[in-house]
């Protein structure tokens, strides 16, 4: 306990120094104790009368047992009288020793002034300069900047200190006066704790008995602490200095936390208003405990003249007058995975110093803005100042507003009404202010154009990133376009913390359909999973709603939704709407959107589009790109399917339907055109040639043909428009009826190709699904579609008889889009190209069943076509059961070949009296397919054969057209009769040449070619025993279907071909070439992924040619 | 520092795992580690006692006078303090720190090297006026007197919910505290502020916890990065205090499982009678049980848990920041490094008011061996490997 007395008040103290000379001065107050004295303040008359005041520090220890007697006299106890006289000297060198640092360096300003020593009492008495009473523990500082002011001041002094040799070790707020004036200054006293540095560089152990070690709990680091005599130097000060400031900023002393490598502290509760202070100052002040305060006496500056510097740049910052930008305090999103790479691309943009304007563009919810709030929070120590302000419609709306960007020393309403405009005075400002440091402007939304406001924010220093969908026009900006997030693991990471759990195994799979569904779509992603959260269904139940309804209607629930900072709770189809909110769109750029909805992923040539859509020119199309609503690669134009099903949203308006009915008309009209063009009527083609011809020069002139001409012109258009589709397919057929050129087999893998997407994106849209345009092109794109495609064929052709099925078996007509009896010639055509395709398969049961119903749906259509058709399947049914027993040995396939030659008739009954082209090749198919018969069954005399053909040939002439398919089959069935009848090789090798020569133009696929000409010819010649010739065609078989490896459809005909080639191989002894054959198939094999779709070598095969 | 002391932290600095004889060094240091009975010879030696220091009766009587000149109530036998395996209660040794006449640094230091305990926990009223008592030169039995006056509080079991006041606090108020009445109005006052204790170290505790359990935290990062040397298990976001536990003392997970199902995730089979552990090492070693405790808040009673827990954590925490920042579960620790992290958990230790690291100790041995380490934290995994390994023999055997 504190036993000590002091001095009472008015006690007279006459102090002498060694030489006699004497101050008297009396006791006013006691103002404070420390460990080795009691402060007192005193008074003294002047020779002027006046008082004066002093300090008066009394030798007055509390550890020892000291007594005080009537006179005032200090005594110490016998056995600490060592002790007190060994203290009373150090008390009276310690003075010296302040004196001398008092007068060094500029430490008289910042130091008590001690006058002189005296001793009195028993003890020494310390006379000083009078000066305040206030100290930091007692003196709150007014601001921030004042603290940091006081400290750095202390700094100073302690920095002086150590310049003069000594540390001061006991840095607290009770030793730091606080002295008024213009500006606040410091001044220390008590230097009991002062430390020779000299002391501690002495050579021998030191230990803490032997050097007087002085400190305050909470203001001393841990090597003071605990003793750690070697380690203390300049930055223990240091320590103390940080400690000071920490304390008079949070109110108590750092604690152990604070003083690790990785402290963070929470400056919002500090004593201080930080709001109006610069945006690095909490960096700053961080950056100065972390070195300040750091546990690790190496960690911390290691001077005091760092720690001036640290204190002058945060006293800046803390500088509320000081004009400055505020920073945008930037939110880390909740939820961000990926996107490393853009980062870098980013990073790479901004340091180069070519650029200062960067466009960040994307698609609306691709996530534009969260990437780069993400990337300032994550680089914002790269920045000195980070501005990010939404546009305000105009760079001079959305620079001038303040609540935008903020300096602390320009207000728009405080703005003079007259002179220079705000933007300009607040543009030269930023000017200013950004020179020389790093800065960062993002304008989100900006919707704007390269004008000269934002030419003038660009010619600062800052370096503006601009946040659009739209692809800029301006050279002299950088584009960095942003596209779904790469990194599967990311948007996995993104779908499961938006969903709240993870995915299991069996669920990857699903996710991954959705993922591709919505190309990536970060934004879609996040709405699903909270959707399928929200609404508490499965995975795969989603999945299977999204592909029945598209994403937005997946389920009725509202999810939550931030955009912009403010959260929204509604459905997913009004947040796309929203999003994607299209107003500003003209009515033609909007029908341009919803036609473009149509086309599906793979999109279309721009120039293409602009053809079918009868665009003056691509302004439109460019601007819609320009804006982000469509993307172009290449000349290709596409919708990212996320705006496909923002603009499937929109309503149906009749210019839309108009729009969107051109298309398809497009492509109906198209189709028709090239995939009839080769097996047209010749004698149409004839008519339509006559009625287009031009008159003779000499004719023309006269105004009666000129006025003939006109009347005629406008019947025909009145005719065309009259017929409707039939009328267009018309007109288009007139217009190019002099082009003779067979069919372009590419431009119509093109059409159906686009057609197809076109397809199956109308099947949501109700409003063009219903039309009969819809159906007729669904049907004309069905019947074209190449035989490979099965997959497209079994599920177009299930829709399509699923809706008329019930029509077809009962009559009943309510369920039906229309009258079905209109489209009986197209849905026995599509029975016939299912049927073939089960034939291809020989899938007789499948074959079967299909004949069964055609059969109904023949009588049901009472047409003499549909028989025909019908009677057709019926023909190629029972030669697929025959299969290629023509020449039948048992009643069996003697009944098998009436029954086909019956059906054959059938056939030709029903076909004879059409007129159609279709009728007519029909009829010339089936004579041939019926000399065919007789030829390969030797029933028929040659003459009977011979006619046959005959008739054939005189039918096609007339009708035909030079690249019809129906010469393909008549110069097929002329080589089977040259071989078979005449065993005639030169003309069967004219007949092959000539079938050859037109496959190769008319047909479309190699499927085709090789089960249609390939084949059947390797068939003629192996009839005709021409080995070598059968084995180079079969053998050209293998290698085209090589080409098709991987794919199922050619996997079957590919094995035929094997066998047939082994088989022919075999039997020409041309084991050598057979087995070389079997090598090369076995490598090909290899590169077959399917194992189902290798070729089998069957072992018999593979023992005849190895045994010979 | 004693020549005792300097040896053990000769072997601290230089023992390493790479040494041939590894694990015979590791069992010759282990017995190195004296008790409280030759711990206290040695205090004594430097506070006055000048006799034989194998003389037990001659120790015991210097003690007895003491005792007796101090005016304290003798102890039944100062004879047994000098016995082998000699342990005694904390009030004993306030006892003989009065009877020494010690001011509070020799206080400290005699519960830091003699008791292995922390010193004044002012969180109890005994010690709180133990402390000002010494703090003040008062003596024993005017301790006594006031504590005479203070009403008797029990201890609560957890840290209550309200506005909990720190230990630092109250020193800093009985430190301006100039006189016993004021002590005793003091303590009378804020009687609630005396059930509880620890609060500070619990704090530490908690927070470090939470930021090496949580779901992207230390445990689960460093357990990512040491996972590419298919050395230990990932710690899964929802892992169980046990799973993060047996991460950090380098389990394997076959040694995991093992564990778990032969022991219910203790350790203190494992540890007793352990050659490799001497008992003041082993004595509150933390542990599952007590993590779940403390992080819950309680108190767990014994103050060397709450002491050990917190050198453990902290220990951790600090080397897994280093592997998580540097990505490599092999990063060569620097000499700074190991400062650091020593300065770091004394910090901690000092401003939870327990005493700092001492090589004397064998807990504190094993952190500050580990520390002088190129790669601590692996180092101090292969030394749990090596308990657990001479448990399994001593199984074996």
């Amino acid at each position: 306990m504190d036993h000590r007395i002091a001095l009472k008040q008015n006690t007279t103290l006459c102090l002498r120094n060694d030489r006699g000379e004497a101050i008297h001065c009396v006791i006013e107050s006691e103002i404070g104790r420390g460990g080795s004295c009691i402060v007192y303040e005193a008074s003294r008359v002047t020779n002027t009368g006046d008082k004066t005041l002093y300090r008066v520090k009394e030798f007055y220890p509390y550890r020892l047992n000291i007594s005080r007697n009537g006179n005032n006299c200090l005594t110490p106890s016998a056995e600490d009288a060592e002790a007190f006289n060994q203290g009373r000297e150090q008390f009276r060198s310690d003075f010296s020793r302040t004196s001398q640092l008092f007068y060094s360096d500029t430490n008289y300003s910042s130091m008590t002034n001690q006058l002189d020593v005296f001793r009195q009492n028993g003890t020494y008495y310390i006379l000083s300069a009078y000066s305040s009473n206030q100290t930091l523990a007692t003196y709150k500082p007014e601001t921030l900047k004042e603290c940091v002011m006081l400290v750095k001041q202390v700094a100073h002094v302690l920095g002086n200190i150590h310049k003069q040799g000594y540390l001061y070790l006991d840095t607290k707020p009770q030793n730091v006066l606080v002295v008024d004036g213009y500006q606040k200054q410091v001044q220390l006293f008590d230097f009991d704790s002062l430390l020779s540095v000299h002391e501690l560089k002495k050579p021998s152990e030191l230990g803490c008995s032997d050097i007087r070690l002085s400190y305050s709990k909470g203001f001393a680091p841990i090597e003071l602490r605990t003793l750690k005599i070697k380690r203390l130097g300049p930055h223990t000060d240091v320590y103390g200095v940080g400690a000071l400031l920490f304390y008079l900023l949070f109110g108590y002393t750092p604690t152990a936390p604070d003083c690790e490598t990785d402290s963070e502290f929470d400056f919002s509760k500090i004593q201080y208003d930080f709001q109006k202070c610069d945006d690095k100052l909490f960096s700053s002040l961080s950056d100065f405990f972390h070195h300040a305060l750091a546990v690790y006496y190496a960690d911390r500056y290691q001077s005091m003249r760092e720690v001036v510097e640290q204190l002058q740049i945060i006293e800046k910052y803390a500088d509320l007058l000081m004009p400055r930008i505020y920073s945008t305090r930037i939110v880390k999103p909740k939820i961000f995975y990926g996107r490393e790479r853009e980062f870098e691309d980013l990073d790479k943009l901004l340091a180069n110093a070519e650029y200062n304007c960067i466009f960040v563009t994307g698609m609306g919810g691709i996530g534009k803005s969260t990437f780069i709030r993400e990337y300032l929070a994550l680089r914002k120590g790269m920045f000195d100042t980070i501005l990010y302000v939404n546009y305000k419609g105009s760079i001079e709306a959305t620079i001038s507003n303040d609540s935008n960007i903020e300096i602390n020393t320009l207000r728009q309403d405080e703005q003079a009404k007259a002179g220079t405009k705000y933007f300009y005075k607040k543009l030269q400002k930023i000017r200013e202010l950004v020179r020389g440091i790093t800065s960062v402007l993002v304008i989100d939304n900006f919707t704007g154009e390269i004008d000269d406001d934002l030419r003038a924010l660009l010619s600062t220093e800052l370096k503006v990133i601009l946040l659009s969908r739209k692809v800029p026009s301006y050279r002299t900006c950088h584009i960095m376009k942003l596209s779904a997030v790469s990194d599967k693991s990311a948007l996995l990471r993104i779908f499961e913390d938006n969903l709240g759990r993870p995915i299991a195994d069996q669920e990857q799979d699903s996710f991954e359909q959705i993922l591709k569904r919505i190309g990536g779509h970060t934004l879609v992603l996040e709405l699903i999973a909270k959707q399928i959260a929200n609404s508490h269904i499965t995975i795969s139940s989603a999945l299977s709603l999204m592909n029945e309804y598209g994403f937005s209607a997946i389920a009725p629930e509202k999810v939550d939704y931030e955009k912009d900072f403010e959260l929204t709770n509604d459905t997913i189809g009004n947040i796309i709407d929203a999003l994607f909110e299209a107003s500003a769109l003209s009515i033609e750029k909007k029908a341009l959107m919803k036609v473009a909805s149509l086309i599906g992923d793979n999109g279309i040539d721009i120039n293409q589009f602009q053809k079918i859509m009868k665009l003056g020119s691509k302004d439109d199309l460019n601007q819609l790109i320009q804006d982000g609503w469509l993307m172009i690669s290449g000349d290709v134009i596409s919708m990212h399917r996320v705006i496909q099903e923002a603009v499937h949203r929109w309503d149906w308006t009749p210019e839309y339907i108009n729009a969107a009915e051109q298309l398809l008309t497009y492509f109906y009209v198209e189709i028709r055109l090239e995939s009839t063009k080769n097996n047209y009527p010749k004698k149409l083609r004839h008519q339509i040639m006559a009625g287009s011809a031009e008159l003779p020069p000499e004719l023309r002139n006269k105004w009666i043909f000129r006025k003939l001409n006109a009347c005629s012109r406008r019947w025909r258009e009145k005719q065309y428009d009259k017929h409707g589709l039939a009328g267009a397919v018309y007109r288009e057929r007139s217009a190019r009826i002099k082009d003779e050129a067979p069919a372009d087999i590419k431009k119509l893998t093109w059409l159906l190709s686009q057609a197809e997407n076109i397809i199956t994106q109308c099947q949501r849209e109700k409003v063009i699904y219903d039309t009969d345009l819809y159906i007729n092109l669904q049907i004309t794109v069905l019947l074209n579609m190449p035989r490979y495609r099965e997959d497209f064929i079994f599920s177009e052709t299930s829709r399509i008889l699923a809706e008329n099925a019930k029509t077809i078996d009962f009559g009943d007509y309510t369920n039906a889009k229309r009258d079905i009896r209109q489209d009986a010639i197209g849905i026995m055509q599509i029975y016939e190209l299912v049927f073939s395709i089960h034939a291809a398969h020989g899938d007789t049961k499948a074959m079967k069943s299909l004949l069964d119903t055609a059969g109904k749906a023949a009588k049901y259509f009472r047409k003499r076509e549909a028989y025909a058709i019908y009677y057709n399947m019926v023909s190629d049914y029972y030669d697929i059961l025959l299969d290629g027993a023509y020449d039948a040995d048992n009643p069996d396939e003697v009944l098998l070949l009436d029954k086909m030659l019956d059906a054959i008739e059938k056939t030709l009954h029903y076909s004879k009296r059409g007129i159609s082209y279709d009728g007519n090749h029909l009829y010339a198919k089936n004579i041939l397919a019926k000399a065919t018969v007789l030829m390969r069954g030797r029933r028929g005399t040659e003459k009977e054969i011979g006619a046959l053909i005959e008739t054939a040939k005189k039918i096609i002439t007339e009708n035909t057209l030079q690249f019809a398919y129906v010469r393909l089959q008549y110069n097929l069935v002329c080589a089977w009769y040259f071989a078979l009848e005449r065993d005639d090789t030169v003309s069967t090798d004219v007949f092959v040449k000539e079938a050859r020569e037109l496959s190769d133009i008319i047909i479309p696929t190699d499927l085709q070619k090789i089960e249609e000409v390939i084949t059947p010819c390797a068939n003629i010649y192996f009839e005709l025993n021409c080995y070598d010739k059968a084995m180079a065609l079969l053998y050209e078989g293998t290698r085209i279907c090589t080409k098709h490896a991987n794919m199922d459809s050619y996997a079957h005909i590919r094995q035929e071909l094997c066998d047939h080639l082994w088989e022919v191989g075999i039997k020409a002894h041309q084991f050598e070439w057979c087995q070389k054959t079997i090598e090369r198939i076995e490598a090909e094999n290899e590169e077959i992924v399917d194992l189902k779709n290798r070729v089998v070598i069957p072992d018999e095969v593979r023992n005849i040619i190895t045994n010979r | 520092m004693s020549q005792y002391t300097e040896l053990l932290n000769t072997w601290a600095e230089t023992l390493s795992i790479d040494a041939d004889d590894f694990e015979d060094k590791l069992l010759d240091i282990a017995r190195l580690f004296r008790g409280f009975s030759e711990a206290l010879t040695a205090f004594i030696a430097k506070h006055g006692y000048t006799g034989d220091l194998g003389n037990a009766a001659s120790k015991a009587r210097f003690l007895s006078s003491r005792f007796r000149e101090a005016g304290i109530r003798p102890l039944h036998s100062f004879r047994a303090l000098f016995s082998p395996n000699a342990e005694i209660e904390r009030e004993t040794a306030y006892r003989i720190c009065f009877a020494l006449g010690l001011d509070v640094v020799e206080t400290n230091e005699f519960f830091r090297c003699v008791q292995f305990e922390r010193s004044f926990d002012c969180h109890t009223i005994r010690e709180a006026v133990y402390y000002f008592c010494i703090k003040n030169n008062l003596s024993y039995s005017e301790a006594e007197a006031i504590l005479a006056r203070i009403p008797v509080t029990k201890k609560a079991k957890a840290i209550p919910g309200r506005d909990v006041l720190y230990t630092g606090a109250i020193i800093d108020c009985i430190d301006s505290i100039k006189d016993s009445e004021t002590l005793i109005q003091y303590i009378s006052d804020n009687i609630d502020d005396f059930q509880y204790n620890n609060v500070t170290a619990i704090k530490y505790i908690q927070e470090l916890w939470a930021d090496i359990s949580k779901a992207d935290g230390l445990a689960a990062k460093e357990g990512a990065v040491i996972n590419g040397t298919n050395r230990y298990a990932v710690a899964d976001p929802d892992a169980s205090t046990w799973a993060i536990f047996s991460q950090i003392i380098g389990l394997t997970n076959e040694l995991k499982s093992e564990y778990s199902i032969k022991y219910d995730r203790s350790l203190t089979s494992v540890l007793s009678a352990n050659k490799l552990i001497p008992l003041k090492a082993g004595y509150c070693f933390p542990n599952r049980q007590n993590i779940d405790k403390l992080i819950r808040g309680e108190l767990v009673g014994d103050n060397e848990i709450v002491r050990k827990m917190l050198i453990f954590l902290t220990f951790y925490t600090y080397w897994a920041r280093i592997i998580i920042s540097q990505n490599g579960a092999c990063y060569l620790a620097k000499p700074a490094d190991s400062k650091r992290c020593f300065d770091t958990i004394n910090n901690r230790l000092y401003y939870a008011g327990y005493p700092e690291l001492y090589a004397g100790n064998p807990y504190d041995w094993l952190f500050m061996w580990a520390l002088n380490d190129e790669t601590p934290l692996e180092a101090f995994r292969y030394y749990m490997v090596e308990v657990f390994a001479e448990r399994k023999e001593k199984e074996n055997y």
